[in-house]
């Protein structure tokens, strides 16, 4: 497997050739570049089939250098420090990331995906969620997240997401059109990923979106209404907070 | 008291025996041993025994006895301890002392009428000044004893006093002018030394004082008299008494020449001489000499005179080499003895130095324990800050809540005027319907539609004021409750010794070859710190989560270290889905670890216990088997730690909380063994 390195940090070049020869001895670096600019030209005539890619660096940052190659042939794996909404982001686009200091089990289970996978033309997709949802920043509402189920990835905005249903390890999304996904990821994942001020947890099996909360009802323990009918259980102890917030949204 | 006296004695014992003392040792085993007569008199018994081997020892014990004797108010032994002390000091060469002792020591026996202590002492002190060379102190001495001897049981000592100042006299009389006078005045002297000791039939006395008599008689040219002595002591000396006997030949020959008889005086000097060679007595030997020179010389055999002569004179250079080489070795004990004194001098800086450093020292320990004090007071003051903005931040959120409410109030009060005001248009609607004609009736229309007009001005008016008002209140929420995170995040820091710590341990990896072991360790320290960042920025987090970073902290620091640590954890009530403020027990299970435990302590745990049971509140335990927080040298880790915790207690439960025993206890320690306990109660809460 032909490799390239792109990062600004010379040792940290190092560092990354090292653990691969130690851990992924079948992924061969063939170029390492420490800018974007010189990158190009190495992309074009070395044809790799994966690229670690540094996020934060001066000039042109990883994503945007990515965004600018058309339709790129090869896997990408980024590397990056510690930024906290930018790995929401990248954990959002479903892209595969590093962080540094690498974990070398988590770089050998990137390599292997990426061997695996070869799946090159999402990968403009999920770039595009990955850079629309750091652009919008301000504008929660509007986000994006990439799911991969096994048949391919799909692009979901968080406002067509109805609710979510913990089903042991995996989470069932509900789509406003009437779409199910199942993804193979805890509940408590995407409770993490998706903004609080949208999402709430009203039950340890549900993590349902406000925005399509239409009403609620006191019957036995309570439920919320959804907006496409559907009635779900409120956890007893939730019942006071989720009233809060329901009285909140609708009086402003 | 007895056993502790033997050690000594034994002790005592060993150092006379070696005949090395180590002064001070046995200064200071001396001096702790009680003041009593018995030990006082066990003293005497030990140092009478021993004393040939080591004078300046047996001298110390003597002045320490002094001391001790004084100290019970013993006169007696004190005069006997003075008394030594006198003659060891005399033997030692130490005159003036030796004067000084007697003295007190003569006093002491005249105060306290003890006879037989004042005769020995005033014989000591006429021996002293003969040593001294003052014949006059020395008889005046003497004298006195002869004077207190007047008990026949003192005739004995009576008897070698006479003969002593007998000798005086007759030594005076050899450098003097007056010979003749001096002798003459000595004879009565030793006449009674000699008639005492025949009276107490003490033969060697006898021989002694005939021996002196004859010499004194001889110079006196009385040979009659001279020979009288002679004759009654000769059958008395043994043949083994070469002293004696040498002395008794000498002066044979000395009367021999007196009466003319130069041929048996020469046979009785030479036999004199044969008794003196072997007695090694150089000074004696050289007199025989000398008198055998003259001797031949009279008779006339110049060579042999010559060759005793020549004799005499090696024998005094010797002599007076011998004196001047006692003199070296006098100097040179002086000067041994100076020097001596000059590192006593030199200890005895030393030690007012290292008084001076130990005292440096105690300074230094208090200047340490009061910057102790200061940082406890420190740590007390930033808590109390915390406290303060807790509070602040309750005090805030309480005028939010005011806010709120009241503009609730507001948007109440602005809703009721309203349907007040629709009410009474309608009222004022069909008043004028019924009361006025259909001509008037557009005109109210008209001036009705006015007031709506107005009406509704107002109303959105008062309901952009109430959204302002609120926009206000959701900035200052905001606002508060990110000054809340950034209290807690501050709060939830992992503390620095634990990252350099790490550092520390990777750093060893990487310089002792183990790379894999270095990047392992790299991996499990971010995961840490990744997490610590994380939760920083979190109100809650899920027990299941706590519970893993804590695993994986305890993992890291124990995996290298020698003896494991148990940490286990016991549940009580629906645990699924609880909420806990992140990183309030990671500081408690550090300070556990890092100083809770010394190596001692066997199966040694941290239990972590979690009781959702009680209610409106979660009961969180940490318990430890360690040394417990009392007992650490520098609880201001623990004290700070413990600070944190209880304003985060406060912090969550909210503002109106006042953290008490109730919510929040430290036990330690547990029991006797030790232990630490650590009880707090939080807010239950759930995520879902």
């Amino acid at each position: 497997m032909k490799a390239i390195i792109i990062d600004d940090d010379f040792e940290s070049i190092k560092t990354l050739c090292i653990m691969l020869e130690k851990f992924c001895p079948h992924v061969s670096i063939i170029a390492t570049c420490s800018e974007t600019v010189s990158a190009e030209t190495v992309l074009a005539e070395v044809k790799p089939d994966l690229v670690f890619l540094d996020i934060e660096m001066p000039g042109k940052d990883g994503i945007t250098f990515l965004k600018d190659q058309n339709s790129p042939e090869f896997e990408v794996i980024f590397v990056t420090g510690h930024d906290e909404f930018l790995l929401q982001a990248l954990r959002l686009a479903a892209v595969d990331y590093l962080l540094k200091p690498v974990d070398p089990y988590e770089l050998i289970y990137a390599v292997e995906q990426a061997k695996s996978r070869f799946s090159t033309k999402t990968i403009s997709k999920r770039l595009e969620v990955l850079t629309e949802n750091l652009i919008n920043k301000e504008n929660i509402k509007n986000g994006k997240i990439c799911l991969s189920d096994a048949d391919g990835y799909y692009i979901v905005r968080f406002k067509d997401v109805l609710y979510l249903e913990a089903d042991n390890t995996y989470t069932l999304f509900f789509l406003m059109d009437g779409r199910q996904m199942l993804i193979s990821k805890p509940l408590i994942e995407y409770e993490r990923l998706l903004p609080e001020e949208e999402f709430f947890r009203i039950h340890k099996s549900y993590l349902v979106n406000m925005s399509h909360v239409t009403g609620f009802k006191k019957t036995e323990g309570g439920c919320v209404v959804l907006s496409s009918g559907r009635e779900l259980e409120v956890s007893r102890r939730k019942k006071d907070e989720l009233l809060e917030r329901i009285k909140n949204l609708f009086l402003f | 008291m007895i056993r502790a006296i033997s050690c000594i004695i034994f002790l005592l014992v060993v150092t006379f025996v070696n005949g090395q003392v180590n002064a001070d040792s046995l200064r200071s085993s001396i001096m702790s041993m009680p003041a009593t007569v018995h030990t006082i008199e066990k003293m005497f018994a030990l140092v009478s025994q021993y004393r040939r081997s080591d004078l300046k020892a047996s001298r110390l014990i003597y002045e320490i006895a002094a001391e001790k004797s004084s100290r019970i108010g013993n006169d007696t032994l004190l005069c006997k301890s003075f008394l030594n002390c006198g003659v060891l000091c005399n033997e030692l060469g130490d005159f003036n002392a030796a004067g000084n002792y007697l003295r007190k020591a003569d006093q002491l026996a005249e105060k306290s009428g003890h006879l037989e202590l004042q005769i020995k002492v005033l014989g000591e002190t006429g021996r002293m000044y003969v040593f001294n060379d003052q014949p006059e102190e020395a008889l005046r001495y003497y004298i006195r004893v002869v004077e207190k001897c007047k008990e026949p049981k003192f005739n004995h000592i009576k008897s070698i006093v006479l003969g002593n100042i007998g000798g005086i006299y007759y030594e005076k009389s050899k450098t003097e002018n007056d010979k003749h006078l001096l002798i003459n005045k000595g004879l009565p002297y030793t006449k009674e030394s000699f008639f005492l000791a025949e009276k107490l039939n003490n033969k060697q006395l006898l021989i002694n004082q005939g021996n002196n008599l004859a010499l004194m008689y001889a110079d006196l040219s009385r040979a009659d008299s001279s020979m009288y002595y002679l004759d009654i002591i000769k059958p008395l000396i043994q043949k083994d008494n070469l002293k004696s006997l040498s002395t008794y030949f000498s002066n044979l020959g000395k009367v021999q020449i007196l009466q003319g008889k130069p041929q048996e005086a020469l046979v009785a000097y030479k036999q004199s001489l044969s008794m003196t060679m072997q007695t090694y007595a150089a000074y004696d030997a050289y007199n025989i000499y000398k008198s055998l020179s003259v001797l031949y010389e009279d008779l006339g055999q110049i060579d042999q005179a010559l060759l005793y002569e020549k004799k005499a004179g090696i024998l005094h250079d010797s002599l007076v080499n011998a004196e001047n080489f006692k003199k070296l070795v006098e100097l040179q004990s002086l000067y041994e003895k100076e020097k001596s004194e000059g590192q006593i001098m030199e200890l005895k800086a030393n030690q007012s130095f290292q008084e001076l450093q130990i005292s440096k020292q105690k300074a230094l320990s208090k200047y340490l324990a009061f910057e102790a004090e200061l940082q406890r007071n420190q740590a007390q003051l930033f808590s109390q800050k915390n406290q303060m903005q807790a509070l602040e931040i309750g005090r805030q959120s309480d005028r939010l809540e005011k806010n709120r409410l009241q503009s609730k109030a507001d948007s109440l009060a602005i809703k009721l005027t309203l349907q007040d005001n629709t009410l009474k248009a309608n009222l004022i609607k069909r008043q004028r319907y019924i009361g006025f004609g259909l001509l008037l009736t557009s005109l109210f229309l008209s001036l009705f539609a006015t007031g709506l007009y107005a009406l509704n001005q107002s109303r959105k008016k008062a309901y952009k004021q109430l959204a302002d008002t609120n926009e206000a209140i959701k900035v200052q929420s905001e606002v508060m409750r990110l000054q809340t995170k950034t209290i807690a995040g501050f709060q939830a820091q992992m503390s620095p010794h634990f990252v350099f710590n790490a550092l520390h341990k990777v750093q060893g990896s990487i310089l002792s070859g183990r790379s894999n072991e270095a990047a392992l360790q790299v991996r499990e320290m971010a995961g840490l710190m990744r997490s610590t960042f994380d939760n920083a920025n979190r109100d809650e987090i899920p027990l299941e989560e706590e519970l893993s970073y804590l695993h994986n902290y305890l993992d890291f620091e124990q995996k290298y270290g020698s003896s494991p640590i148990a940490f286990y954890t016991e549940t009580f009530g629906d645990i699924d889905g609880l909420l806990l403020p992140p990183m309030m027990l990671q500081p408690l299970i550090e300070n556990s670890l890092k100083h809770g435990f010394s190596l001692e302590v066997k199966d040694a745990y941290i239990k972590l216990i979690i009781d959702a049971r009680q209610g409106e509140k979660l009961f969180v335990c940490i318990e430890d088997n360690g040394k417990g927080i009392l007992k650490l040298p520098d609880a201001y880790n623990e004290v700070h730690a413990l600070s944190i915790l209880k304003s985060r207690v406060a912090l969550a439960f909210g503002h109106h909380h006042t953290v008490n025993e109730e919510v929040f206890k430290v036990v330690s320690p547990i029991k006797d063994g030790g232990g630490t306990k650590i009880e707090f109660y939080l807010p239950l809460k759930y995520a879902f």
